[in-house]
């Protein structure tokens, strides 16, 4: 409970009052000796007027706050979502439970009202077959497979089965239990999240995520924000042919460091075991590897070079063909992955962040989490 | 002679508010337009690193439960975490409270270091660090109540091979009680929000503040532990960190709440040992920071500004004095430089205008509205807040002096919850 004067401003009125009248005091026995008692008044009229004004001046500033106190209208502390958990597939198991809640238990095909939203219906299917260009407006929790044809417009899917949605289609929420196929130039305005597999074609918008617990295979010139998989890769998987990271069970802490304000560079062939931290550039050059993290400006790794670490840049980062960054990537600036090059490894989820732009070259493989703050792309010579 | 010393020591103190002034706008207007830089709670790990989190415990048993329940909620790999309550030298219930969280429990496992002779959190987090085997280690208050996710964010930040610590952003949970909560709500506010995010996207030097944040063990033990006598092992680590070419990564969204004073003389005994720590760091580390190679020129000076601020509200105190003794010795003549000089130092004698335009700038950020009109009770405040750190500044220097060890003074609780 707020309590509206408190202490302190009690005190401070208190001291404005004594101020107020040892003025008043002091003008009307001290001021002038020989004045009479009407002059006498007049300067501690004066005097009072003074210090009154004085004392607005001091507290009309003040009043908004006194009234804030009284009334609290914005008292509460800044909120903090004590529950929030950190996970990328939210989105998909958040929705799934809330559609399923609402339409599980209702017969088939009939419209329900969905997420109190107006004018928004869902119904619940056994399956679903759309021919092209239908336009379907109700939310769907499909019990089987989702097949449809071109340029069908989904608002928001459940599928319990595998989906596969034509080409020019557009969709705004995809969750489904089975595997996931987007044809070519299809459009997601929000999300999609998949139990199993995921297969995107060209040119497709994947809006503002795709997760999937399997892998998610990208097509040629499709632009994301944010994709989790296992792995990510542009084009067909590629084995990893460098095998499992050595240290890829642990947690890459070097207490060992080698820190420097001038560009930095590993040769080729050469292996230094150390984490790497500079003012400046870092260059590992083919077949170059470190057993350690890297901290610089721009960071580049050559050729079939490997980075056993993190790699965390106040600039870019750029992995060319080949190359291999077993920790996470941070870069304040864009991240370019050259062909076949790899961030994370088999069964070891790590992040590749961008301030910028991704850019995912065919065959490049990210084990976890790519997130792109400004334009993410893919860039595939691969067909479909 | 007395005059021209008057006058040079009221150009510095005007020299010293001016510079202060200045790097508070800097600081705002880079939060308001500069490009801010990320932290690593985006990072997803299923590999996480064992953690240990130590919490120093002296009679708490109004906020303990609520703590422990809060860091054991976490989403943190069970397997990986280890909490550690320490108790130090309680004479409330909170032992009663740990050894039954400790039953329920078993990543819970207090120490009591009572009979140990000295008190205080340095000498209890040294003592509790001797057993600790895992990389990381997070520190809390026992008023602080971490939410699920804020531990795996917080040691995120350490996948960055040039971060020694991480601090999170603290915010007041029982804001409503009373006009001083509410206060201390804005520059808290105002010191995070703004001023710690500017530092971090300025790659200047944020604080490790010691109470939502952690450090890497290995660091800690070739710094060698805390000062057994300091009472700001907060400070201590910060300028230990950057002498060593570590930096504090501050992650502006690693929130968590905590219970500030709710009376005028808790908030006191509180800035005022702040005041008394934090002076000591600074005699002991002002030198070895403005001279480590490896930061930049700005960044020293940042370092400079950092163990300075305690001693900014004494000086101003002697500017003002030394302003009205050049009055009273006719000597502050009505047109001239000393007047232009009195002004700059009435300017930052009721409020200082520039962290109250962060305060503000902060408060907007977060949302808030009318609690913008509270503003201009900072300037009523302010004179509160000098006088308080002179006190602990003068405090220190007697400490020097007279070779004195200071005692913690802790900050009473009122087990508020959110």
């Amino acid at each position: 409970m707020l309590k509206p004067i408190s202490p302190v401003l009690r005190t401070v009125t208190l001291f404005a009052v004594a101020a107020a009248l040892v003025v008043v005091f002091f003008a009307l026995f001290y001021s002038n000796g020989s004045a009479g008692p009407e002059q006498r008044l007049d300067t501690a009229i004066a005097a009072l007027a003074i210090v009154a004004g004085f004392a607005a001046l001091v507290f009309l500033p003040m009043l908004p706050g006194l009234l804030e106190l009284r009334r609290s209208a914005d008292a509460t502390s800044l909120t903090i979502d004590q529950n929030y958990s950190r996970d990328p597939r939210y989105m998909g198991k958040s929705f799934r439970e809330k559609i399923s809640n609402v339409l599980q238990s209702a017969p088939m095909h009939t419209r329900m009202p969905f997420l109190n939203r107006s004018k928004e219906y869902g119904r619940i299917v056994p399956s679903l077959n759309l021919d092209d260009g239908e336009n379907w407006t109700d939310a769907v929790l499909s019990k089987g497979a989702v097949t449809t044809g071109k340029r069908v417009h989904l608002v928001d899917l459940y599928a319990q089965g595998d989906v596969r949605i034509g080409a020019g289609s557009t969709l705004r929420a995809l969750a489904a239990d089975g595997d996931v196929q987007l044809e070519s130039n299809v459009s997601v305005i929000r999300w999609i999240d998949g139990e199993k597999d995921v297969r995107v074609g060209p040119n497709a918008n994947l809006g503002h995520s795709l997760s999937a617990v399997g892998a998610v295979e990208l097509g040629n010139n499709v632009r994301f924000s944010r994709i989790c998989g296992n792995p990510v890769v542009v084009g067909q998987p590629r084995v990893d042919r460098r095998g499992p990271a050595p240290d890829a069970g642990s947690w890459p802490l070097g207490n060992k460091r080698k820190t420097a304000t001038t560009t930095v560079t590993i040769g080729r062939g050469e292996s230094v075991e150390t984490d790497l931290v500079t003012r400046s550039n870092v260059e590992v050059l083919e077949g170059g590897v470190v057993k350690g993290s890297i901290k610089g400006d721009d960071v580049i790794v050559g050729p079939n070079a490997v980075v056993y670490g993190n790699v965390v840049a106040r600039g870019d980062v750029m992995v060319r063909d080949g190359g291999a960054i077993r920790g996470h990537v941070f870069a304040e600036g864009s991240v370019f992955l050259s062909r076949d090059s790899v961030v994370g490894s088999a069964g070891r989820s790590k992040t590749l962040y961008s301030s910028r732009n991704v850019e995912l070259a065919d065959g490049a493989t990210v084990f976890g989490w790519v997130i792109c703050e400004g334009d993410g792309t893919t860039v595939s010579t691969s067909p479909g | 002679m007395v005059v021209t010393i008057l006058t040079i020591w009221v150009i510095f103190v005007i020299a010293v508010m001016l510079l202060y002034t200045t790097r508070h706008f800097i600081f705002t207007f880079s939060r308001l337009f500069h490009r801010q830089r990320v932290s690593f709670g985006d990072a997803y790990e299923d590999n996480l690193p064992h953690l240990t989190v130590l919490v120093p415990m002296h009679n708490e048993e109004l906020v303990a439960a609520d703590c422990l329940r809060a860091i054991v909620a976490s989403d943190y790999p069970a397997d990986k975490l280890h909490v550690v309550p320490i108790n130090d030298h309680s004479n409330d219930r909170t032992q009663e409270i740990l050894d039954r969280y400790a039953e329920r429990d078993p990543r819970i496992r207090p120490l009591n270091l009572s009979g140990r002779p000295t008190r205080g959190k340095s000498n209890a987090l040294n003592f509790a660090l001797e057993n600790v085997q895992s990389e990381i280690v997070l520190v809390f208050d026992a008023d602080y109540t971490p939410g699920k996710g804020l531990l795996r964010r917080l040691v995120m930040a350490f996948i960055d091979p040039e971060v020694g610590a991480v601090m999170g952003r603290v915010v007041p949970r029982n804001t409503n009680v009373s006009l001083l909560t509410r206060l201390l709500s804005m520059e808290r506010s105002g010191g995070y929000q703004v001023d710690q995010q500017a530092r971090y996207n300025l790659d200047l030097l944020p604080q490790y503040g010691g109470t939502v944040g952690g450090f890497r063990l290995a660091l800690l033990r070739q710094i060698g532990g805390f000062d057994p006598h300091g009472l700001s092992e907060d400070t201590e680590l910060t300028a230990s960190i950057y002498e060593r070419g570590w930096t504090v990564l501050y992650d502006n969204r690693a929130e968590c709440y905590e219970e500030v004073p709710d009376n005028w003389m808790s908030r006191f005994n509180q800035l005022r040992r702040w005041s008394r720590g934090h002076n000591r760091v600074m005699w002991g580390h002002l030198l070895r920071i403005a001279f480590a190679r490896n930061l930049s020129g700005v960044q020293r000076a940042d370092a400079a500004f950092l163990l300075f601020c305690y001693v900014v509200p004494p000086l101003l105190i002697s500017g003002w004095v030394a302003e009205f003794l050049l009055f009273g010795m006719g000597h502050l003549r009505p047109i001239g430089g000393l007047l232009l000089a009195f002004m700059v130092v009435l300017y930052n004698s009721f409020g200082n205008f520039a962290p109250v335009y962060e305060v503000a700038t902060a408060e907007i950020l977060d949302g808030h509205s009318t609690r913008l009109y509270l503003l201009p009770f900072l300037f009523y405040s302010f004179p509160f807040n000098s006088w308080t750190i002179t006190t602990g500044f003068i405090d220190n220097v007697g400490d020097s002096i007279m070779s004195r060890v200071a005692h913690w003074e802790k900050t009473g609780r009122a087990g508020t919850r959110a």
